[in-house]
């Protein structure tokens, strides 16, 4: 398999971590300067010190070796400093010659004590080095952890984790995830394809190294990271490593479940309205389309039978189903252009005096069994809004003040100013309106949800107010009215600058 | 003035539209001559000569707004447009291209009967017609400048007036915003809507009966105002 991944897309690879990488020749050489530093110091303290304590010197120098650079180094500081002691201060000086048999002893002695010191004191410094560590791969999973446990996006997770191995393997780490087109590189943030699949991902093992990404529901990708001179993941780096990928596992699973459900539940709300809508359809449609061809027929066959009033009767059926036919396709297809974004306002200056006359005639015959009151606060600044939109909401309020009400109550129409706004108050005395329906009004098929097929609404004309008002930043709110009795809906609408210039004239 | 053999053409490519309105019109008193399309519009303007067009704006041949254009490059025949509601912006366009008036469908046959009337009675009307308007307890004499409610003065500023005296040469007809803009206040002040807004509101207020149920000066949203006349 080949791979291509651009090493060079995104910041070049981090500089390897001090702790992991050590030349051996560093510390040998570091062995020699302690040993030759001891033999300055043990020159020095000779002619104050016996010889035999002169030795304690160059011990302390393996010692320091040892802590320092491990047991190699330490080992060669031990014959180094017997070679050193012997050719400076044993005598005869400065030949590697040895007079006295009993300093050939304590050279013995020396050297046993020194390696054996070295050995014990080197694992030590194993120990306490591999304790560290583990203590750093513990920080640094923790710290992974922590940064990608409440992240539910991909890339996110993905270049957290990449970023996390090439902090701690010093490579250029990326992370392949399979999905379900293929594998996909993900790239470094920034990165000039940032985020665009690569495609026909194919990846060659001689320049990268991979550890699978295994969850409980499968391989779900792999890092990938680069090779450094043919150098091996091995030992502490690679546990760390999987350690890391483990992690990442289970964050892209998780993720992936979460934005699974998520689908889910969009699907199963668009499936919900969607039944609604069909039923609302199918009955809105149905019944209007009843009463005509059942009128029409009858009107038909039998219109030398029927009386003048029973003709007129059953034309005037035919004209009201009709015209409530029309409005729920008026309906429908100002849902669909709301909700697509295609109504563009077209905004004009106007009283809401005119709004409300032009309403209220628009709705007459509806309105016709009503005492309707009008009252508005004279002197109220223009409104700035599409007049035809507005006149739609208008008509929609009052045609429920008129459905829910019963004949020969009050409909009251008050227009003041609210709280740097214009508002327009209508109130009828009609059935009501439940305090904890007051918001659910607006909901898209209430009327339907609410099983109450009186009347012969759509269950969508407060819905489009609503939208229709907020696109204007206005508001409606409905309520139940003061005393109790009967609805009031509330709507506000911005005050605009520029409607109250007159060119000077004042009528 | 009578209707009586009045010839109108009717284009529109739906024939169950068509068959409504020939039946409706004839009863009326009106002769009707038909149109599928735009073009065979266009033909039958230039042979038939109607009085009257009733024009719908979609048709499957031409843009009706086009077909409006060209009738207008040689004929001044009164033009009825039959639009759809939402397309406010549509018949402002063709009322400015010279349309008379519009209805919007689905519509009742006593508005567009009344649509047509107003424009029959503009298109004869002549310099010797009586130029009083009456509706109602409101009457408005051109000549003599004067306004009066139940025969009773009232007194309208200049602009005021001039709104009125615009609607009343018009009466029954729907005037866009820009036209009456551009009458009352000059080509300079189209587009300033607010101000017709305001002095068609005092207007109202001294003219109407319910002046917050206006029955007389008609909005028409989005497109323009109306002065209702009393047939």
């Amino acid at each position: 398999m080949r791979f291509h991944l651009d090493p060079f897309a995104g910041a070049p690879a981090p500089s390897a971590s001090p702790v992991l990488r050590r030349t051996t020749a560093m510390q040998y050489l570091g062995a020699v300067v302690a040993v030759a530093s001891s033999g300055l110091v043990a020159a020095f303290l000779r002619h104050g010190l016996a010889l035999p304590n002169l030795s304690l010197v160059f011990l302390f120098a393996v010692l320091f070796t040892a802590v320092q650079w491990g047991l190699r180094a330490s080992i060669l500081a031990s014959f180094l400093s017997v070679l050193v002691y012997d050719f400076l201060f044993v005598p005869p000086h400065y030949t590697f010659v040895i007079s006295s048999p009993q300093d050939v002893l304590s050279l013995v002695v020396f050297l046993i004590v020194a390696v054996l010191t070295s050995n014990l004191t080197s694992r030590i410094r194993d120990q306490s080095y591999a304790a560290q560590q583990r203590e750093a791969r513990t920080a640094a999973l923790y710290d992974l952890s922590r940064r990608i446990v409440g992240e539910l996006d991909l890339d996110a997770i993905a270049r957290s984790v990449a970023g996390e191995v090439e902090r701690n393997v010093g490579s250029v780490t990326r992370l392949v995830l399979r999905e379900y087109e293929g594998l996909r590189v993900v790239p470094r943030a920034g990165a000039p394809l940032a985020g665009a699949p690569i495609e026909g991902v194919s990846f060659d093992t001689d320049a990268w190294h991979t550890v699978a990404l295994n969850s409980a529901g499968g391989d779900v990708g792999f890092l990938a990271i680069r090779r450094e001179a043919g150098a091996e993941l091995e030992g502490e780096q690679r546990r760390l490593v999987e350690a890391f990928a483990d992690l990442a596992a289970i964050a892209i699973e998780r993720a992936r479940m979460a934005e699974a459900i998520e689908r889910a539940n969009l699907l199963s709300e668009r499936e919900r309205l969607q039944s609604l809508l069909l039923s609302s359809v199918s009955h809105d449609l149905r019944t209007p389309l009843a009463s005509i061809i059942g009128s029409a027929t009858s009107l038909l066959e039998g219109a030398d039978t029927y009386s003048r009033q029973v003709r007129h009767d059953l034309v005037s059926t035919i004209r009201d189903e009709g015209e409530r036919l029309n409005r729920f396709v008026g309906n429908l297809l100002d849902v669909t252009r709301l909700e697509t974004g295609g109504l563009k306002l077209q905004r004009e200056w106007i009283e809401l005096a005119d709004l409300v006359g032009t309403a209220a005639h628009a709705a007459g015959p509806r309105l016709a069994r009503h005492d309707v009151i009008i009252d508005i606060d004279p002197g109220l600044p223009l409104l700035n809004v599409d007049f035809v939109l507005v006149e739609q909401v208008l008509v929609n309020v009052l045609d429920n003040a008129a459905r829910y009400s019963a004949e020969g109550s009050t409909i009251g129409l008050r227009g003041t100013t609210l709280n740097g706004s214009i508002a327009l108050t209508v109130e009828d005395e009609g059935v009501g309106i439940a305090d904890s329906d007051v918001e659910r009004v607006f909901d898209k098929f209430y009327r339907v949800l609410n099983a109450d097929r009186r009347g012969a609404g759509t269950g969508l004309g407060l819905w489009i107010c609503r939208a229709i008002m907020t696109l204007h930043g206005g508001a409606i709110s409905a309520a139940r009215a003061p005393g109790g009795v009967g609805t009031s809906i509330l709507l506000r609408f911005p005050i605009c600058d520029g409607g109250s210039d007159l060119g000077g004239e004042q009528p | 003035m009578s209707d009586h053999n009045i010839k109108v053409l009717v284009v529109d490519d739906e024939p169950q539209i068509r068959r409504f309105l020939r039946v409706t019109l004839t009863s009326h008193g009106y002769s009707v001559v038909e149109a599928e399309g735009g073009a065979e519009a266009l033909r039958l303007i230039a042979g038939s000569r109607p009085e009257l067009v009733v024009l719908d704006l979609g048709l499957p041949d031409m843009d009706g707004v086009e077909v409006l254009r060209r009738i207008r490059e040689w004929s001044n025949v009164p033009v009825i447009i039959l639009s759809v509601r939402d397309a406010e912006r549509e018949k402002v366009e063709a009322l400015d291209l010279g349309a008379d008036d519009y209805v919007t469908k689905p519509f009742n046959t006593g508005e567009l009967l009344a649509r047509m009337r107003a424009a029959l009675r503009h298109q004869l009307r002549s310099q010797s017609d009586d130029p009083v308007f009456r509706n109602g307890s409101l009457l408005v004499d051109l000549a003599r400048r004067l306004v009066t409610v139940n025969g009773i003065d009232v007194r309208l500023t200049p602009t005021e007036y001039d709104v009125l005296r615009v609607l009343v040469t018009h009466a029954g007809r729907v005037l866009t915003h820009q036209y009456l803009l551009r009458e009352v206040w000059g080509a300079a002040y189209v587009g300033q809507t607010h101000y017709l807004r305001v002095f068609v509101g005092t207007l109202r207020q001294k003219i109407e009966p319910d002046p917050s149920r206006p029955r007389i000066v008609i909005t028409e949203p989005g497109v323009g105002y109306r002065l209702q006349t009393a047939d």
